[in-house]
């Protein structure tokens, strides 16, 4: 094997290792990103709310479920611009994994106390544990799929120039 | 403070806002409310704020609740509408179209909650057990009323709206009597009319006695016509064929079968104009000519109109009433037994004035079942008295065996004759009237028409 090879190979290693560490991610964590969880968490909760009022709107009727996940996606991804634009770095695959367990998990709150406090709900954790815990691996699962995603998208924007992520 | 902080604060307000404002829009920013059982729904019940930017005209807001009654010692279940949640817009206030489009969501939820009710009724049921159902429907609720308004499309697709329409009618006639059926019991005429007919009763041109029931509903017109016929088959497709000449009408389709009646007809016509699509089927029995009639705008998209014709048409049918009437007989007071009714005070009259009378075949003045002969040998003969033009009429009478007898008129009447009355032989018996003006050679005239009885034809 030459020198070059062995250099390509220890470059992709470390990336793998950089890209699956969380020690940066918990270095750095502070009051920011919560208030960055509170404040997306909002938003996507107000966003679902509108989408829910104006649900029997003909457009929205037709595509809440294309209007749902884009709206959704583009405020997760705006948790990691938001992110990147505070550190002055973007947040590798596990950083961005756990700050999206952390938002989702913050927006069920917010989700659940809403409904609590509007009356259409009568208890903040549903009875359910067996739905919760299944609800959470396939959260975890998405989340990790999605970021995969995110990533290629990265790579993409750093070929457009753009890199905002 | 920084710019990032300034941005986040800046999103949480107004998505607070948002979060703040638009629960209480949906109540009407807290108004006192008031929950509406299952009625029919006018625009005044719509108290609450018009949805901002909505394309819409009105809102309903409607569901089902439990309550638990002390007195019958069970829950309950009602559908009611939220008069803070229900809105409209001050340009739909007039458009009954509308109004009708968001009683038809009610409709549905009080569906839903005699479902609940019969599902209470069928077993003993806990709190818990009534809250899990109760979850459960209103899922199948909503699912209902987002189809309701998906199919016709929040009602600008008239046909369809008129098909959900005919379809919860349908639905909700199912907890009635007779689930929606009118049945002619002097004829044996049956057919679906989710909704109240209104009935009327005569005689047609003099000759044939007619009972009728009709619905104005749906943009469309039904009927079915039960007439008391004996004449030739030949002179009834005649009657049929001019009928569809004479009103100038494109026939679209045609189709004959008698294998199930002595004759058998349904016929599809345009009327070019009325603008509208008729469909006519014809039944004759023998004793009975059957007419149903859907009438319906022969708009670009008819298919939720044609989807009601075709089920009322279809759903036609004779029915035995045998049953009927000997229930009605057993429980019934309200009825004639010729055999036990007083002699009548016009033959006292006639007496009096030392007149006499004269017995005059007449039009058909009444309307009659088929005779119910019972195996002790008595008959009982459905009949009821049809309107007609004559308003000078003195007294009804019934004439049998050289005898008369007077009787009211009554909505379910019939006779009654006991087996030592009828004896074995075919015989005649008179029914009619007389007036109080009209004579001939001196006599009072008895206008009446015969119904002739085979005992032994049972």
């Amino acid at each position: 094997m030459s020198t070059t090879e062995e250099d390509d190979d220890s470059a992709a290693a470390d990336f793998i290792a950089n890209s699956l560490s969380s020690k940066v991610f918990f270095r750095t964590i502070s009051y920011r990103e919560s208030l960055t969880v509170l404040t997306y968490s909002l938003l996507l909760e107000a966003f679902i709310a509108t989408l829910n009022y104006y649900g029997d709107e003909r457009f929205i009727e037709n595509w809440s479920r294309v209007i749902g996940i884009t709206g959704a996606m583009l405020i997760i991804l705006a948790n990691h611009v938001s992110y990147r634009f505070e550190h002055g770095r973007s947040n590798n695959l596990m950083g961005r994994a756990l700050f999206d367990m952390v938002f989702l998990l913050c927006f069920a709150l917010i989700n659940r106390a809403y409904l609590l406090i509007i009356g259409q709900s009568n208890q903040l954790i549903p009875a359910d544990i067996g739905e919760i815990l299944g609800g959470v691996v396939v959260m975890i699962v998405l989340i990790f799929a999605l970021e995969f995603l995110v990533s290629l998208l990265k790579y993409l924007l750093k070929f457009l120039r753009c890199p905002v992520l | 403070m920084s710019r990032s902080l300034k941005v986040k604060l800046f999103i949480s307000g107004v998505s607070l806002i948002v979060l703040v404002l638009i629960p209480l829009m949906k109540n009407n920013f807290n108004a006192p409310v008031t929950m509406i059982r299952w009625r029919e729904v006018t625009w005044d019940d719509f108290q609450g704020l018009a949805k901002p930017f909505t394309a819409w005209g009105a809102g309903i807001s409607s569901t089902i609740y439990v309550e638990f009654d002390s007195t019958q010692n069970k829950y309950i279940g009602y559908a009611a509408m939220n008069n803070q949640q229900s809105w409209t817009k001050e340009s739909s206030i007039d458009s009954d179209y509308m109004l009708n489009h968001e009683q038809y969501h009610f409709n549905i939820t009080e569906y839903y909650a005699r479902i609940l009710n019969e599902w209470i009724e069928s077993r003993k049921v806990t709190y818990d057990e009534v809250q899990d159902k109760l979850i459960e429907l209103r899922v199948r609720l909503d699912s209902w009323q987002y189809q309701y308004d998906h199919e016709n499309n929040h009602s600008l697709y008239r046909g369809e709206q008129r098909r959900w329409e005919f379809k919860i009618d349908s639905l909700l006639s199912r907890f009635s009597p007779d689930s929606g059926y009118v049945s002619d019991y002097y004829s044996g005429g049956r057919v679906f009319m989710p909704t109240r007919p209104e009935f009327t009763k005569g005689t047609r041109s003099q000759v044939s006695a007619y009972r009728s029931y009709s619905v104005e509903k749906y943009g469309m017109f039904l009927s079915m016509v039960s007439r008391q016929y004996s004449g030739s088959l030949s002179n009834l497709m005649g009657s049929f064929y001019n009928t569809y000449k004479s009103d100038s009408l494109e026939i679209k389709s045609l189709h004959i079968d008698s294998t199930l009646y002595a004759y058998h007809e349904i016929a599809e016509l345009y009327d070019s104009v009325e603008q509208e699509s008729i469909i006519y089927r014809w039944v004759y029995t023998g004793d009975y000519l059957f007419k149903l009639t859907a009438k319906y705008p022969a708009t670009s998209n008819t298919d939720g109109y044609k989807s009601i014709a075709n089920t009322f048409i279809k759903s036609f049918q004779t029915i035995d009433t045998r049953p009927y009437w000997t229930e009605v007989s057993e429980s019934s007071v309200d009825t004639v037994f010729i055999h036990d009714v007083e002699v009548s005070k016009l033959l006292e009259n006639i007496k009096d004035l030392g007149h006499c009378w004269a017995q005059v075949s007449a039009a058909q003045y009444g309307f009659y079942g088929k005779p119910i002969i019972y195996d002790d040998g008595s008959i009982l003969i459905p009949y009821c008295n049809t309107n007609h033009a004559d308003s000078l009429v003195q007294e009804l009478l019934v004439a049998h065996n050289g005898k008369q007898y007077s009787y009211d008129l009554t909505e379910q009447s019939y006779l009654y004759l006991t087996a030592e009355e009828v004896g074995r032989k075919e015989f005649s018996i008179d029914i009619g009237y007389t007036t109080s003006e009209q004579t001939k050679n001196g006599c009072l005239i008895f206008f009446s028409q015969s119904i002739v009885i085979d005992p032994k034809a049972k």
